[in-house]
């Protein structure tokens, strides 16, 4: 209690005895900076984050580009005729604002590359008012951005100093744009290319709809004319619909301007993309286990719709994951030989701690037990072995789930839903082949027309065809089992009366999902040629189970819920109300519910107060109960006073108190504070 | 801007005028009606400009307004201007102006399809139809400019095809007419695609239907939409019998046959959407979502998010943490778009309709 006798004086970290919580790190460009750089762990985390940033990162860049293609298009055709009105791009981004910030920074990369080094882009929050609107505008367009250049000449002719904001008006902006005009012009001359070809001046305004409605209507007239000077060109970005524009701007200021929409992809698409093409891939060995990706899911779908903040708890649930020991370098898709080679005794220890390994312990008899408990490179032949295991059991997965897709995705009613990622949460929470929607699936199956059927085998053979890599671990089974599909595909083709083509394609069905899960290194004991009852219980749920380290590849642990979704308000309470649950020291440990120990810091002993008390609350009893709490001898000795340092103290808290939000002064009695929250 | 800085600004143009040798000078205001709301007395010392500043060469001051003279007068004196009433253009006159046009629209037209070649009586053709259409609901001669354009591509369509020629006047009536009676419904909006595609399901872009759709929403911030929409048109009383499943018998009085029996102009749905507490948002969220809810910050933020969406408008100062006002500002149509979505059936919580 000592170091911290009052909270206001600074901020104090307590490590948190309950849970081993470290200090983690992004990973920043100086990795001398990181606490963590020499362990193996880390390199193993950073490496796969940066690949998945990457991917992540390309894929961005992919499903911005058709539609940036148009709005550069757009403004850059802008101009080309006579314009009356100020050319407009309105961007229906969807609600997410953070997700969009990339997509707008592509965007103002590229404007500045192909068509005009006079790109702004302004937030509403520094535009509350026409004033500070266009000066930030103008700022932004004559000082702000370091404009880019073609060449040298136009540099030096760039005025170095910078203007005062009260001399950042039109008139500024309008010299300043003939000054570059000028040095411009002299290589045209011809006046007519020049008004066609002369850089537009692009505004991006990303979130139209928090701009005040006069504001925006101002700024556009005052633009507008000024049009025939200052080729302006707009891009709002619009989180709702199209319909906001109409209602902010009455017809006389939409009249001023020319909009062109555009649509971007809404965000469940973007998700299901990164999901698709990155996080749930083979090339990915970091799995979320079934309780946090579906917590993950919970959230996004039913909360916030934004992927950067998915990819941000996807990549926390990483750092919790890799954090647990050396044993986690091990998840990764390279060998696990080498660096198996490299543990030494305590990173085996790290490893044997994983739960997993007491299933294989228990299994084992007795000589091995002791064996793989005691020596380590016993273990370590064992423990690579699993890997493998592992690692094939993954390829299969996922290509196990890319067929299953292919078969289901286009069911009617979609029992197993549409996505890889339903079907990856049904498959690793429970045995889908064993789930009622599976079975479900193969009946639909059953009725399919022959020609679907025949798509989707095809389909399948080209994905396990585009498997069969020199480099897959499976790639003899793979092609044992195209070769099958392919027999099918002929026997299917082959079969010729409508009679007998049901009838058949029943039974080749099973046959091929047989097959599918004989590809899935599902039970082959249960091939029975001819069976009505498809029993395909899979050897894949089996091996995870069953096979040693699987967490090594799996994070399940849901306690990581409290640090992905925030509840600030049971934080608040719980800090106040039980300091010890943060502080962690003996003095301010609670005996009971109501007790409030003198030891705890002075804003708790008020907060504790406060719940006791209703709407409002008087100061004076409030202090009393303060002090009689604080110096309990002193409480009958004098009336007519208080010590003036608890008085001060009491104030402090008061003061405190009520810079959290939780009581305000209040006109209407006085000597009273109004409480401002939870009941009262 | 204040009169004194204004006043200086004129002198610097009365210096300039002198070296120049200009005997007069016109100051012309334009959208003059923003006068009103600056400085008290700019405006009337805009109109007694000679008298105050008793120049050597004369200064006039013309306003370009939009509004009667009468909208002007405050509390202190005017001197009244002169009045000059420009009359709105009728159906000749526009014609006349729009094919001033004429150049710009070849230009256009030209750009996308080069071999076509029209002449000027085409054109005032063209005007004729095309104004037959509009004139009717459109006086702005702006918004004439630019749809006139527009449509003048769609006109030309069939002499492009090579279905008949520029000099088959009615049969282009009957393929334009259609046309331009559904552009009718594009009026004011000044929205426009490049694609083919977005320009066949443009009219339902702004449906409210639509509005519904391309709102993207996650699934707990469509409930609280639909919450604060019931808590916005409910009154607080009905709350219990409207939201709890034990809630008890009610009496029928009087009031409430008379309610029943209400004209549509007192519906509450109709009469626009009373403010709510945060509370009470709150408790009827839970109150119609079945499911457990945790609650915590995310959905805190789609809260304010809906605010800055402007779907929600919140109506208090906010110091009080829990005492925020909402009101809820989408319409039925859209509410019962998104209850769709969610399967959820919104006449049943809201009191004007819940005893049908």
């Amino acid at each position: 209690m000592a170091s911290n006798i009052s909270v206001s004086k600074g901020v104090f970290v307590f490590k948190n005895n309950a849970k081993s919580l470290k200090y983690r790190k992004e990973s920043t460009t100086n990795v001398n900076f990181n606490i963590y750089s020499d362990e193996p762990w880390y390199h193993t985390y950073s490496n796969l984050w940066k690949n998945i940033a990457k991917k992540i990162d390309a894929l961005n860049k992919d499903m911005y580009s058709s539609m940036l293609t148009d709005l550069i298009t757009f403004i850059k055709s802008s101009y080309s005729n006579d314009v009356s009105e100020i050319p407009t791009a309105a961007l229906l981004t969807g609600m997410n604002m953070p997700d969009h910030m990339a997509q707008f920074a592509t965007l103002l990369k590229k404007v500045k590359q192909d068509i005009s080094p006079h790109v702004v882009c302004l937030y509403s929050q520094d535009c509350q008012n026409i004033k500070s609107f266009s000066e930030n505008m103008i700022n932004q367009f004559i000082n702000g951005n370091v404009p880019f250049l073609e060449d040298d000449s136009q540099f030096e002719t760039e005025p170095k100093h910078k203007l005062k904001k009260t001399q950042l008006n039109f008139p500024m902006l309008q010299a300043w744009y003939e000054k570059e005009h000028d040095v411009w012009k002299q290589n045209k001359s011809e006046k007519q290319l020049r008004k066609h070809q002369r850089k537009v001046l692009v505004v991006v305004l990303p979130d139209l709809e928090s701009f005040p409605n006069k504001i925006l209507q101002d700024f556009i007239l005052i633009c507008s004319s000024y049009l025939n000077i200052l080729p302006f060109v707009f891009v709002f970005g619009i989180a709702t619909s199209i319909s906001i524009i109409h209602r902010t701007l009455p017809y006389h200021v939409s009249s001023k301007v020319n909009i062109q929409y555009f649509n971007s992809q809404s965000s469940t698409v973007y998700l299901n993309n990164v999901l698709e093409e990155v996080l749930l891939t083979d090339e990915c060995p970091f799995h979320l286990g079934s309780k946090i990706f579906s917590l993950l899911m919970d959230v996004f779908l039913f909360y916030d719709l934004s992927v950067t903040g998915f990819i941000k708890k996807y990549k926390y649930a990483m750092l919790e994951h890799f954090n647990y020991g050396t044993a986690m370098t091990l998840c990764t898709k390279k060998n696990p030989v080498d660096i198996i080679a490299k543990f030494n005794h305590e990173d085996c220890e790290n490893a044997r701690a994983l739960l997993s390994f007491r299933k294989l312990v228990e299994s084992e008899s007795n000589m091995n037990k002791i064996k793989l408990l005691t020596n380590d490179k016993y273990f370590k032949s064992v423990l690579q072995q699993e890997i493998c295991k592992i690692q094939q059991y993954l390829n299969t997965f996922h290509l196990y789930l890319k067929c299953l897709k292919i078969l289901v995705s286009d069911l009617p009613n979609n029992p197993l839903g549409k996505q890889i990622r339903e079907l990856y949460s049904k498959a690793i929470t429970s045995d889908i082949t064993k789930s009622n929607d599976y079975k479900a699936c193969i009946q639909l199956l059953q009725f399919q027309s022959k020609d679907d059927l025949e798509d989707k085998l095809s389909q399948l053979t080209e994905l396990i065809k585009n498997e069969c890599k020199p480099s897959n671990p499976n790639k003899d089974a793979l092609k044992a089992d195209l070769k099958i599909i392919y027999e099918y595909l002929e026997e299917i083709e082959n079969c010729d009366k409508a009679t007998s083509e049901a009838d058949i394609l029943v039974q080749k069905i099973e046959n091929v999902n047989i097959t599918n899960t004989k590809n899935r290194k599902e039970f082959r004991e249960m091939l029975q040629k001819g069976t009505q009852q498809i029993k395909p219980s899979s050897k894949y749920e089996a091996a995870k189970n069953k096979s040693c380290n699987n967490e090594i590849f799996f994070f399940n642990d849901a306690s990581i819920d409290n640090h992905v979704i925030g509840s600030h308000r049971a934080a608040i309470h719980t800090a106040l109300n039980d300091p010890f649950h943060y502080l962690q020291c003996n003095c301010c440990k609670k005996r009971n519910e109501e007790a409030i120990p003198k030891t705890m810091p002075d804003i708790c002993i008020i907060y504790k107060l406060h719940l006791e008390y209703g709407k409002m609350i008087n100061l004076y009893d409030w202090l009393q109960a303060f002090v009689s709490i604080v110096n309990p001898c002193t409480e009958d000795e004098d009336d007519n006073g208080t010590d003036p340092a608890l008085q001060a103290r009491f104030t402090l808290a008061v003061a405190e108190l009520e810079f959290l939000g939780f009581i305000k002064s209040s006109k209407r009695k006085t000597d009273h504070v109004q409480r401002l929250t939870w009941g009262g | 801007m204040n009169l004194f800085r204004m006043l200086c600004l004129f002198m610097a143009v009365q210096r300039y005028a002198k070296e120049n040798d200009i005997s007069r000078s016109v100051i012309i205001l334009d959208k003059a009606e923003r006068l009103r709301h600056m400085d008290g007395n700019l405006l009337p010392g805009l109109l007694r400009l000679r008298e105050l500043s008793n120049l050597a060469t004369p200064f006039s001051v013309i306003f370009i307004s939009e509004l009667p003279f009468q909208k002007y007068y405050f509390k202190g004196n005017i001197v009244e201007p002169l009045k000059i009433f420009f009359p709105q253009y009728n159906m000749k006159e526009f014609i006349d102006i729009l094919t001033l046009d004429y150049n710009n629209s070849m230009k256009s037209i030209r750009n996308s399809y080069k071999s076509l070649d029209i002449d000027l009586d085409f054109y005032k053709n063209y005007l004729h139809v095309f104004l037959s259409v509009f004139y009717r609901n459109c006086r702005d001669l702006n918004e004439l400019k630019y749809m006139s354009r527009l449509n003048l591509c769609n006109y030309c369509q069939p002499i492009i095809k090579g279905e008949c020629d520029a000099s088959n006047a009615m049969a282009l009536w009957k393929n334009i007419s259609p046309i331009l009676k559904s552009s009718l419904d594009n009026l004011y909006l000044r929205i426009s695609t490049k694609s083919d595609k977005a320009k066949t399901n443009q009219t339902v872009v702004f449906s409210s239907k639509n509005l519904a759709h391309t709102l993207e929403l996650p699934f707990y911030a469509k409930y609280l939409l639909i919450a604060s929409y019931l808590a916005s048109y409910n009154s607080p009383k009905d709350d219990k019998r409207l939201f709890m499943k034990y809630h008890g018998r009610k009496r029928k009085t009087m009031k409430d046959v008379k309610e029943k029996s209400k004209v549509s102009e007192q519906l509450r749905t109709n009469l626009g959407p009373k403010a709510f507490g945060f509370n009470r948002l709150i408790a009827i969220f839970y109150a119609i979502l079945d499911e457990k809810v945790d609650f915590n910050s995310s959905l805190l933020a789609q809260l304010s998010s809906l605010v800055e969406l402007q779907l929600l408008t919140a109506s208090s100062d906010g110091c009080n943490l829990n005492g925020q006002k909402y009101k809820c500002s989408v319409g039925f149509d859209v509410i019962q778009n998104i209850s769709a979505m969610v399967e959820f059936n919104i006449r049943k919580y809201l009191s004007d309709f819940s005893h049908m």
